[in-house]
């Protein structure tokens, strides 16, 4: 007869001890620590086992022995993890001298789990199944190489270990970290629906069996979260049985790991996780593009076009100046802005309009800014509009912020009004032959969806520009027209001396024309002129 | 001596058949028996001011030159048809009924005193006091023919029509053909316009007496496009300005 379970379990806790005090004599005291750890666990395993035969006869049902099973491994596989720790640890440090003592205890506690899976599966009795092959000498070493990536580019993700057993955790944790992971860890599935909403979390890594909310509750509230849906989870479990496993995939589980964790298992599921949620991260991103590059063009079909035609049709100078002010700022949710009109080497503001500060439509002399200023003069240099007037789009997130540009004029309407003018938008409005024509300057732009102050964002500026270029066609054939009207009502008569000259002698210097005027010249001397009437 | 008088524009579309028309109209008013020799019978012009229809014409001034009908017959006598009553008469009188005949007359060997002869002839028969010559737009054999042998010579130009170039050397041409007078008319004027500079302008570009501005607008083209103006509604400013037009021709 083979030793039961007991007998096993007290086998490995005498080795743990001897192992412990062989590292306390030598005073290796991490080592000395983790054996503690073990030894602990042994001696857990050990009280549980001494009364099995009394929970065996107790607990009848499937699932009370499932969970007996789970009580008994939970100490087993945390000798085993620190078992291989342990041997990772001293052995990356040099140390071989705890190797074949840690190889014998893993062996003899795997053997041990072996046995333990067997209880209440059917009558427990001494296993006569062969004590499996400790892994090869140097076997360990050569699994436990950390990530290559890890370790020489810092953390390549941070792991959230959901377990209500803190060895475990910390087990994991420490695993984890020498793995080059970040690591959060929770006791239960409300804690770590927290962490997962408010830190960063590449992986989940949950644990089945937990108090307060296990691991399918905790499984089907991260499935059921728009925001944390794409997050991958990782199941825990010494419940190997199939269905378990294909219960929590068909939730959603990315995929599950048996208990206890083979190490090159853990880091290889953990990276597939890890990868393919990159790949999720990526197609993500360029949905949300498509979504914005959609509705970048919804607002070019349906908004910027549409307007671009009554702009053109517009025939009052003031209203076509205000529509373009208000519907460019309607575009961005700017809450003011500044339309400029270009004269010759001048820059002039014709219209002012801040919602906060209730002005609309006002005329920015009477804002106290001067109403034009030199381009190519001190006055003009480096104001963000004269920059846009040369021609480039000037975008600042926070005006305030260092910038080789001159803000006088937003820190001057900032004082008259108790406003912030933060972010600040200039854009050229250039005729069709790309001539600058004027130059639309927006402040502070808000989000759509909640009012909330934003930057000028790259799609908001895609279709400033185009609506820009919409106005700036507009105001230039506006501008055309008014110089035709204008030169029009001053009648000019303009007759090309050279050409005049040519059409007339082209018809005067022909024979028939001097016979024409010798002939007529001949009746006229003849006749009398009139003088009757 | 009656007076041949061309009117003439370089482009079409400056309301020369109805400036035509209404200085016609306004002579006879004034008593006179005007002729009014219409050089394009086949498009829309004078004969329908004068609700005269073409299938009525079959005889033109070209058969009366060469003898082959008498003046009464090239002759149509409209002066009913002018919408109102009037003490002299006006006969409009189609050119040819085929364009460019009277230019082939002259090549065939008809010289401009023939013609200057043919039209005295012309006015005697009639007694005329006035003949009134819608040439063709710009200037082409016939029209300089037509210039030749007139008295006077009315331009009229748009000012919102650039069509500067092409006066000027109408201007120039019946300069050179001696024409003994030469007025220019400003027609279809935009109301922006401010007239007394219009006319001060033409005269000093065109160095011409301006006879005078007429103003555009589109309840006049639609109330002149029905018959002859003056006639009509001669209450309204632009026939007093027809009239004063016509005053300057007497």
């Amino acid at each position: 007869m083979k030793p039961g379970p007991a007998a096993a379990a007290v086998r490995v806790h005498r080795a743990i001890c001897q192992l412990w005090q062989r590292a306390s004599d030598a005073g290796s005291t991490a080592v000395a620590s983790d054996l503690d750890k073990m030894r602990s666990a042994a001696d857990q395993l050990r009280g549980q086992l001494k009364q099995l035969p009394q929970h065996l006869a107790e607990t009848t049902d499937v699932d009370g022995r499932n969970k007996l099973r789970h009580d008994l491994r939970t100490p087993v596989n945390q000798v085993l993890g620190y078992c291989e720790l342990v041997a990772e640890e001293t052995e990356d440090a040099g140390d071989t001298r705890w190797l074949a003592a840690l190889e014998a205890i893993e062996s003899d506690t795997r053997a041990l789990l072996r046995q333990i899976d067997q209880v209440g599966m059917t009558i427990v009795r001494d296993s006569d199944a062969p004590v499996p092959r400790p892994p090869p000498s140097g076997g360990w070493a050569a699994l436990s190489r950390p990530h290559p990536a890890a370790t020489s580019e810092g953390p390549s993700g941070t792991i959230l270990v959901v377990d209500d057993n803190r060895q475990n955790r910390e087990l994991l944790e420490r695993r984890l970290r020498r793995d080059g992971f970040a690591v959060e860890t929770a006791e239960h599935g409300v804690q770590a629906l927290v962490l997962a909403r408010t830190r960063r979390v590449d992986v989940v890594l949950l644990d089945i069996m937990m108090p307060v909310m296990d691991g399918y509750q905790t499984l089907e509230q991260l499935k059921g979260d728009a925001s944390l849906r794409h997050l991958p989870v990782i199941m825990l479990s010494s419940l190997d049985e199939p269905q378990s496993i294909s219960r929590c995939i068909e939730r959603g589980a990315e995929d599950h790991l048996p208990k206890p964790f083979d190490p090159v298992l853990l880091r290889a599921r953990i990276g597939a996780s890890l990868d393919r949620k990159r790949v999720r991260d990526l197609e993500r991103a360029y949905l949300d593009r498509i979504v914005a590059e959609k509705r970048r063009a919804d607002d070019l079909l349906h908004g910027v076009i549409p307007i671009g035609v009554a702009l053109s049709a517009e025939r009052d100078l003031g209203r076509l100046l205000q529509r373009v002010l208000e519907e460019a700022r309607r575009f961005c949710g700017a809450d003011g802005g500044v339309l400029f009109l270009r004269k010759d080497d001048q820059l002039e503001r014709v219209l002012l309009q801040c919602d906060s500060v209730d002005l609309s439509d006002t005329n920015p002399e009477d804002e106290g800014a001067p109403q034009a200023f030199d381009l190519h003069g001190d006055e003009g240099h480096r104001r963000p509009a004269a920059e846009a007037a040369a021609g480039r789009t000037i975008t600042l997130d926070d005006t305030r912020g260092a910038s080789p540009l001159d803000m006088s004029d937003a820190r001057a309407f900032d004082r008259r009004h108790g406003y912030v003018t933060r972010s600040l938008l200039a854009l050229p409005l250039r005729a069709v032959d790309g001539e600058v024509v004027g130059v639309l300057e927006l402040w502070n732009a808000t989000r759509a969806s909640d009012g909330e102050a934003v930057p000028f964002d790259r799609a908001m500026i895609d279709v400033l520009q185009s609506l820009s270029s919409l106005a700036g066609a507009a105001l230039a054939s506006y501008r055309r027209e008014t110089d035709l009207r204008q030169r029009i009502r001053h009648l000019e008569i303009r007759v090309d001396e050279a050409n005049r000259r040519r059409d007339v002698s082209q018809i005067t210097e022909t024979d028939y024309f001097r016979k024409l005027r010798d002939m007529a010249r001949e009746i006229r001397a003849t006749t009398t002129p009139s003088t009757d009437g | 001596m009656a007076k041949i008088i061309s009117i003439h524009s370089f482009r079409g579309g400056t309301g020369k058949s109805n400036t035509t028309a209404n200085l016609a109209a306004y002579l006879a008013s004034k008593g006179q028996r005007v002729g009014v020799i219409d050089t394009d019978i086949q498009s829309p012009g004078l004969h329908v001011l004068f609700a005269l229809d073409p299938s009525e014409v079959d005889k033109a001034l070209n058969d009366f030159l060469w003898g082959r009908c008498s003046i009464e017959q090239a002759a149509y006598d409209v002066t009913s048809r002018l919408g109102a009553a009037v003490d002299g008469k006006v006969f409009l009188i189609p050119s040819s009924l085929r364009t460019g005949e009277i230019t082939r007359v002259l090549r065939d060997g008809y010289d401009v005193s023939l013609l200057h002869d043919g039209l005295r002839g012309l006015v005697e028969e009639l007694a005329l006091d006035t003949l009134l010559v819608d040439t063709h737009p710009g200037l082409n054999e016939e029209t300089l023919l037509s210039i030749a042998v007139s008295d006077a010579l009315i331009v009229i130009l748009r000012p919102d029509q650039q069509d500067y170039q092409g006066t000027s050397v109408t201007v120039e041409v019946a300069r050179s053909l001696e024409v003994p007078r030469i007025l220019l008319v400003v027609n279809k004027t935009p109301a922006s316009f401010d007239h007394d500079d219009v006319r001060r302008r033409v005269a000093e570009a065109y160095d011409c007496e301006v006879a005078t501005v007429l103003p555009h607008s589109e309840e006049l083209m639609t109330l002149a496009s029905a018959g002859v103006f003056i006639m009509r509604h001669p209450g309204l400013p632009l026939a007093a300005l027809y009239r004063q037009l016509g005053d300057q021709l007497l």
